[in-house]
């Protein structure tokens, strides 16, 4: 359960770095939402189930 | 080495990064900086 919880926090940091930098990145760039939107829709549908996640699974090991 | 400190000093160098980080892919692909 400690491997999960461990692994979906480095998840978490790790899709949090990319859509820091992705998402200014897809915003600013010529052309980039039209074509990058569902990237920018999925990642952060991602993110939100990894925040729920993480915390459903250190409510397990604590 | 403490592995704590070090995943700290990691995560501190994510967030250091990620402006300049930015700015460059901006400039690089030519984006409205």
């Amino acid at each position: 359960m400690i491997l999960a919880f461990q692994l979906s926090v480095f998840a978490l940091v790790a899709i949090s770095f990319l859509l820091v930098v992705g998402v200014p990145v897809v915003l600013a760039s010529p052309d980039g939402w039209s074509t990058s939107k569902n990237a920018v829709f999925s990642g952060a549908s991602l993110w939100i189930a990894l925040v729920f996640l993480v915390g459903v699974l250190n409510s397990f090991i604590s | 080495m403490n592995l704590e400190i070090l995943a700290q000093l990691t995560a501190l160098a994510f967030i250091v990064v990620s402006g300049p980080l930015v700015i460059a892919l901006l400039a690089f692909r030519k984006g409205n900086l």
